[in-house]
């Protein structure tokens, strides 16, 4: 339990300081990628209403609408709920494969809240996060694993 | 046979029901303001990380300046004084043009422009999505920020305050998708929008003419139209023009004067308005129509 609040405090200070750059877009969704690795290997208290809470916090902390990303983790996680059973089996490379597939979803998910709720134009741009998430998530699942199992 | 060999279960209804909760929650804050407590809560808890991603920017501020030998300090401070010698000199001239301005107007009876006075602020964060153009600054209601104030920077102009806390303050930037605001073309005073694209360097006119006189490089400043903007102070500089045969408006690409992305230190503007330069219903002497 505090380890989990632990790593998501930490994804959210990271995610909290966007970085001025032409590579900010590919910068991963943290805390999903966190969030899904909570949701995929800790004991199953750890679901739905739990990645609605924090995205609902998320939410709140972006000033973007709320429900925004509430409703985008909602659906991810249930997902990757759905995908479970196998990831357990997958190795790391499919993996992070299946979670961009999931930062996919969710991503098309909270641009498409974005676009009825506050208008705008669509960016092809805005999906680079799924190669950083790609990217990301074999190392970051060895971190948490480490965390996980209290190695230190 | 996997919902039996694993024993968490995938729950449908449970989504469906979080689903609900999330469009209601939605429509909640489209349309009244009862999220707001939650809101500022979460953002004041939220702010302590955000200060702790600062103190990396003010690490390298001091290490810049500890770290530097003497006779880097010495060249800084010779480029420095040499500079505000510079502006010292143009600021002269500035004050005579000024008084001139004043007499002008005041034989044309137009109201004296109003007085501004500045506030400077640092900036302490900037928003993590990059569709939002949105930037932390370190002054808020205890220092009288107010919402739609202008901010600018060395350059010029950066953007307004959307959202105020007690020491700190959100601001939309012009290159904001969600931004427009009206501006002229030093010079001809040919009036347009200006709307932010989502690109950093980048404003575009929209409906521009394409009989109006806007030329490559022309500098646009803030027309002081609306009432938000004072005018004057500098957007961008025209850096294409694009009008396609048969299109009734050309598209005008813009860059912004100012840093948007690069600038720590930023300028809150104060409007001060003149005490006798206003009639009573704050409008201007309108000018004696006939003379008599």
């Amino acid at each position: 339990m505090l380890r989990i609040i632990l790593s998501l405090v930490m994804a959210m200070a990271l995610a909290q300081n966007g970085v001025r750059s032409d590579w900010q877009f590919f910068a991963p969704p943290l805390v999903l990628l966190v969030t899904l690795y909570w949701v995929l290997f800790a004991p199953p208290v750890y679901g739905l209403g739990f990645a609605f809470l924090i995205g609902l916090l998320l939410d709140l902390m972006r000033g973007a609408p709320a429900g925004q990303y509430a409703l985008a983790f909602c659906v991810t996680a249930y997902l990757a709920q759905l995908a479970e059973p196998r990831v357990r089996h997958f190795v790391l490379f499919h993996q992070a494969l299946l979670v961009g597939l999931l930062t996919l979803v969710f991503q098309l998910i909270v641009v498409a809240v974005g676009l009825v709720l506050e208008g705008g134009s669509l960016r092809l741009a805005e999906f680079h996060s799924v190669w950083g998430a790609i990217l990301l998530w074999p190392p970051l699942v060895l971190l948490l694993r480490r965390l996980h199992d209290r190695v230190w | 046979m996997a919902q039996k060999i694993f024993s968490k279960k995938v729950s449908a209804p449970r989504m469906l029901l979080l689903l609900m909760v999330a469009l209601g929650l939605m429509l909640t804050d489209r349309y009244t303001t009862w999220l707001e407590p939650a809101r500022a809560w979460v953002e004041g808890a939220a702010h302590s990380p955000s200060w702790a991603g600062d103190l990396l920017g003010g690490a390298a501020d001091w290490g810049r300046t500890r770290l530097a030998t003497p006779g880097e300090l010495a060249q800084q401070n010779q480029q420095l004084r040499t500079e505000n010698l510079v502006l010292k000199g143009q600021l002269q001239q500035l004050a005579e043009l000024a008084a001139e301005n004043a007499q002008l107007r005041g034989l044309l009876n137009a109201a004296p422009r109003t007085k501004l006075r500045l506030l400077m602020a640092e900036l302490i964060g900037v928003s993590p999505d990059p569709m939002r153009h949105e930037i932390r600054i370190d002054r808020g209601s205890r220092d009288a920020v107010f919402v739609g104030q202008p901010v600018i920077d060395a350059w010029g102009l950066v953007g307004q305050v959307v959202k105020i806390r007690e020491d700190s303050a959100e601001v939309l930037l012009i290159s904001d998708e969600r931004h427009a605001l009206p501006v002229a073309v030093l010079g001809t005073e040919v009036r347009a929008i200006a709307e932010g694209t989502g690109d950093y360097r980048r404003l575009r006119l929209r409906h521009v003419q394409p009989t109006l006189d806007v030329t490559m490089n022309d500098l646009l400043v803030t027309s002081g139209l609306g009432g938000r903007f004072p005018p004057g102070y500098a957007v961008g500089r025209v850096t294409g023009i694009a009008h396609q045969r048969g299109q009734a408006f050309m598209e005008v690409s813009v860059e912004p004067a100012a840093r948007l992305d690069r600038s720590r230190h930023l300028l809150l503007v104060f409007a001060e308005p003149a005490a006798e330069a206003r009639t009573a219903d704050g409008a201007a002497r309108p000018l004696p129509a006939e003379p008599e």
